[in-house]
């Protein structure tokens, strides 16, 4: 990890497709290594949120920054302390997973490759399915994939769309224990979920509807000012629903 | 540049567990060549224009779908995330489907050397130049073509589009300069015109040695303004 500060800020960030919107006027701020849950349903605007973040999307209106750099700013030593997951598989295939993690490893110039991705796949727990093809692996196994590839250059900026999907319980815990671990060594951690149960392992969750933040605090806080029992409940009293 | 490296040798790598586009490669012209050869009495004098719309083509399908490929899976924007600058993407892109631009060339060349007994009356090294060349204006017009489909179908929608008004104007059927001439401004505007000029010029020893230097110029420049095309749209799709 750089060990530089870290930051990421999002101010009135809107994005329409047509007639669409799918991101109205979002505003985050994150000046520390926290974990930030994006929590909503389908289509509430989290991965669109993620793209604008990372200069992939071009917002209609509003700013974002990660560490102080505009999105569409980031510059090659800024996108190096980024580390991303996308919500496809977004691996490739026809390669064994170490060539994977190996050739992500080699697009962020690190020079002790061998190491840093024999690290990243004991993290994900697949040292043993390392040389297998990423074409003969289940779908949890290749978000394990996907997941040693971002990971792979140690960035403090880590940004993951929806990384849990289809992953069994025992392996979605250890990958939390993960994220914590990363933000104690200085990382802010953005994930998105549509699994509202999950953001609980987050610092703060900001929700999402319609593409508009409906809010955003701590877990705790959320169970106490709703009353409710879990954060789908929390959530469903936010909306006015219950 | 490490990251245009990293891109290229990922494509051949990738190549290995891909026996369709390797089949492509290798195989496929071989039999199309044979059946051809089965076909005409005399190949000498179609195998300039098959020849070069064959390479064309093959190259442009396996660039174009093999670039759609990674943005339907995501590693685009994954890579896109990375400190790979855009024009090393492309860059890499050019590389590593360049070299398998290089050997379907050169089976191409094999095959039409076996099967249509071809001799060439510039020589081979020449031939191969000009092949080349062609395939490489087909990778980068596949490249940039394919940043504006969304799926393999809408890459084969710009076959009739794009490539079959080369096929048709850039001399298969007449040559050129006898086009009407709004069509031979048009012509002349494509690259596969080019690759056929040359070919007839190392095959058939058709035209000047100016019509040959015309055309590889013609090759690089179609090559370079795509793939600068190509990284303008790549900076431009958000």
């Amino acid at each position: 990890m750089d060990g530089g500060d870290v930051s990421v800020a999002c101010v009135g960030l809107s994005r329409e497709f047509g007639p669409t919107v799918a991101l109205d006027g979002v505003d985050i701020r994150l000046d520390e290594p926290e974990i930030l849950g994006l929590a909503g349903p389908n289509g509430s605007g989290k991965t669109t949120l993620i793209r604008c973040l990372l200069g992939l999307l071009a917002p209609s209106a509003g700013t974002s920054a990660i560490n102080g750099v505009p999105s569409l700013e980031l510059g090659p030593a800024t996108r190096g302390r980024i580390g991303f997951m996308p919500q496809r598989e977004a691996v490739y295939s026809d390669l064994t997973v170490r060539e994977n993690v190996a050739f992500f490893a080699r697009l962020y110039g690190l020079s002790n490759r061998r190491e840093a991705v024999e690290r990243a796949l004991s993290f994900v727990e697949l040292g043993d399915r390392a040389d297998d093809r990423v074409r003969t692996l289940s779908g949890g196994l290749i978000r394990r994939v996907s997941l040693a590839c971002t990971l792979v250059h140690d960035p403090d900026v880590i940004v993951l769309d929806e990384p849990t999907v289809g992953v069994d319980p025992v392996l979605r815990a250890s990958m939390w224990r993960g994220f914590r671990e990363r933000r104690d060594d200085g990382a802010i951690v953005i994930v998105s979920t549509h699994y509202l149960g999950e953001a609980t392992n987050c610092d703060r969750v900001l929700f999402l509807r319609d593409g508009r933040a409906l809010a955003v605090d701590t877990p705790d806080a959320f169970l106490a000012s709703t009353g409710a029992a879990d954060l789908e409940s929390a959530f469903l009293e936010l909306l006015g629903e219950r | 540049m490490s990251g245009a490296q990293a891109v290229s040798l990922r494509i051949l790598m990738t190549l290995r567990g891909d026996k369709r586009t390797l089949g492509l490669i290798l195989v496929v012209p071989v039999v199309l060549i044979y059946l051809l050869s089965e076909v005409f009495e005399r190949p000498t004098e179609v195998a300039p224009v098959l020849l070069a719309v064959f390479v064309f083509m093959l190259t442009y399908i396996l660039t174009a779908i093999g670039f759609l490929r990674e943005r339907q899976a995501g590693t685009f924007e994954r890579v896109l995330v990375s400190p790979i600058s855009r024009l090393e993407l492309v860059l890499g892109y050019v590389l590593g489907y360049g070299l398998l631009a290089t050997a379907l060339s050169l089976v191409v060349l094999g095959a039409s050397v076996h099967f249509f007994e071809l001799e060439f009356e510039h020589g081979v090294a020449l031939f191969f130049l000009v092949e080349w060349l062609g395939a490489l204006s087909a990778l980068a017009i596949g490249i940039l073509l394919s940043l504006f489909a969304q799926n393999e179908f809408q890459v084969m929608q710009f076959v009739p589009i794009v490539i079959s008004p080369q096929i048709i104007l850039g001399g298969t059927f007449m040559p050129v300069e006898d086009l009407p001439f709004a069509l031979e401004v048009l012509a002349r505007a494509m690259p596969l015109t080019y690759l056929i000029q040359g070919m007839n010029y190392v095959v058939l020893d058709e035209g000047s040695a100016r019509d040959l230097w015309v055309a590889v110029v013609a090759l690089l420049f179609f090559t370079e303004l795509s793939a600068i095309a190509a990284n303008e749209t790549l900076r431009r799709v958000r």
